[in-house]
């Protein structure tokens, strides 16, 4: 049995009608690592099966998204306006799930809206707007250049994310807004960008929690650490699966 | 701790801001949902089902299978000269459906097959499709009007006695149509529930299976329209009830499967 990992869905529109979601890159991440990739729909009733899921699973990926609500955290009263995109049934649905994953050890890779969701469930604050509260000198979000965006990211050494890239400077896809002000409980950084805005995060006490602000399986070919993110999750899976 | 049957969902293929995602409309699982279903998605990508059917299977309580492109013409039997018709073929969707129905099918894993779905239950149990309707019959039914998605319907006349018939408590209903291809020859497990006005097959069960059923049209775009849409899906969770509370006494995965050692 392969183990599984459990992904969330994400609302849009299609021919006028709401649907669910998963960008393809990360699923075949997940098969090319020899796990099931398991999407649970965004949507309330999905709430009440989730014990069920966490219970076998053996991981869970959280990635991109809207911004979280000002339910799931205290927002500043001059950045609220900037907030983008909530979908309050997607926030309690990640949120209850992350809980449950890390209570259960289990491994979990959060990338963008997803390493924010492991630091907000730490007690970690984020940045509502980049550009008011830390300025432009770096460009985390374009939205005219959704695949083109690039911004450098120092890796921190003696991190599991240097063993995967090697130390130095690496150029990331970026796609957000909001972003890591402060760590949670247990966190610790494991890559920033020239603005200090912390672009990666591990708790070295669990076997596998990592968040990635970036998105290593939207550049594949760029560097050989991207494909090997997902990997490194995959294997940990196996191992939670394993014990 | 949920008991709710689960029901497994393939996805579907899009480009997104010029990238592939796979989706699910919601207007599929707010009906599981609706009737006390658990529905998950897993994706029609290349890898999925060689590696992972038998997995997925066990996971299931209940198998929809849902709208999508053509199937590939060699899997489906349709006639060469409407080959130039086919459209959006997606070979890993191929992939793991049509194992996923012929499994869930020789299971008895209950199943309900909707549009592109009720293609798929027909073709892995034998029986063939019309290329094109409109090519091939001279049929004056629009089963799909491109500018109408949502809109378009067409007649239905249910087959007396059939099950159908007691779902919906009617001898004929309108329904939402949106499909260029459908049955031709029926395969010999099923039979059929409803016709549309022009012959074409537009429901269809397995009379031996505790829920096999396949409806060209699509009770989830038109769940208001007739309370016997919104009982289709409720008897279908209500068979995959029953099929947990089986393997719950017999044993996971599932009673059919020890059956055959």
């Amino acid at each position: 049995m392969a183990p599984i990992a459990l992904l969330t869905g994400r609302r849009d529109e299609r021919k006028g009608k709401p649907i669910q979601f998963v960008g393809e890159f990360h699923l075949r991440r997940i098969v090319a690592g020899g796990a099931l990739p398991i999407i649970v729909p965004a949507m309330p009733d999905a709430l009440s099966g989730i014990d069920r899921l966490l219970d076998e699973a053996a991981g869970l990926l959280v990635m991109e998204g809207g911004d979280f609500g000002p339910q799931t955290r205290p927002v500043p009263a001059n950045t609220a306006p900037s907030l983008e995109e909530i979908d309050p049934v997607k926030d309690a649905l990640e949120l209850a799930l992350m809980r449950g994953a890390l209570e259960r050890e289990m491994p979990v890779l959060g990338i963008c809206r997803g390493a924010e969701l492991l630091n907000l469930v730490r007690g970690g604050e984020l940045y509502v707007d980049l550009p008011r509260e830390v300025g432009r000198q770096i460009t985390h979000l374009s939205a005219d250049d959704y695949h083109g965006n690039r911004h450098p990211v120092d890796i921190s050494p003696g991190t599991p994310l240097a063993e995967l890239y090697g130390e130095g400077r690496i150029s990331a896809t970026s796609y957000h807004h909001q972003g890591i002000r402060t760590l949670g409980r247990g966190l610790r950084e494991m890559g920033h960008a020239p603005d200090q805005v912390i672009e990666a995060l591990w708790d070295p006490d669990a076997d596998f929690a990592w968040g990635l602000q970036f998105h290593p399986e939207r550049q594949l070919d760029e560097h050989p650490g991207h494909p090997a993110v997902h990997l490194a999750f995959c294997a940990a899976m196996h191992r939670y699966a394993a014990r | 701790m949920s008991s709710r049957p689960r029901i497994l969902v393939p996805t579907r293929r899009f480009q997104r801001k010029d990238r592939p995602v796979q989706f699910v409309h919601e207007d599929h699982l707010v009906a599981l949902m609706a009737a006390g279903g658990e529905p998950f998605l897993v994706a029609a990508i290349d890898g999925m089902a060689g590696a992972h059917l038998e997995q997925l299977l066990d996971m299931a309580d209940g198998l929809l299978l849902v709208e999508g492109g053509d199937i590939a013409p060699e899997r489906s039997g349709i006639a060469a000269d409407v080959h130039d018709l086919i459209h959006e073929v997606d070979t890993a969707k191929d992939a793991l459906e049509l194992p996923l129905a012929a499994e869930a099918l020789a299971r008895g894993l209950p199943v309900l097959g909707t549009c592109r779905g009720a293609q798929v239950l027909n073709v892995v149990a034998g029986g063939t499709l019309y290329g094109d309707i409109a090519r091939e019959t001279a049929s004056s039914v629009a089963h799909v009007d491109l500018a109408n998605y949502n809109g378009n319907r067409h007649g239905l006349v249910v087959v007396a006695g059939s099950r159908l018939a007691e779902i919906y408590a009617a001898a004929e209903f309108a329904v939402n149509s949106y499909h260029h291809q459908g049955v031709r020859e029926l395969a010999p497990r099923f039979e059929p529930m409803a016709h549309a006005p022009d012959g074409v097959i537009e429901a269809f069960a397995d009379p031996s299976l505790d829920f096999a059923v396949g409806v060209q049209y699509h009770p989830e775009r038109q769940l208001p329209d007739h309370a016997g849409h919104w009982r289709l899906y409720a008897e279908f969770v209500e068979a995959a009830r029953r099929r947990r509370a089986a393997r719950a006494t017999h044993g996971a995965p599932a009673a059919s499967r020890a059956a055959t050692h």
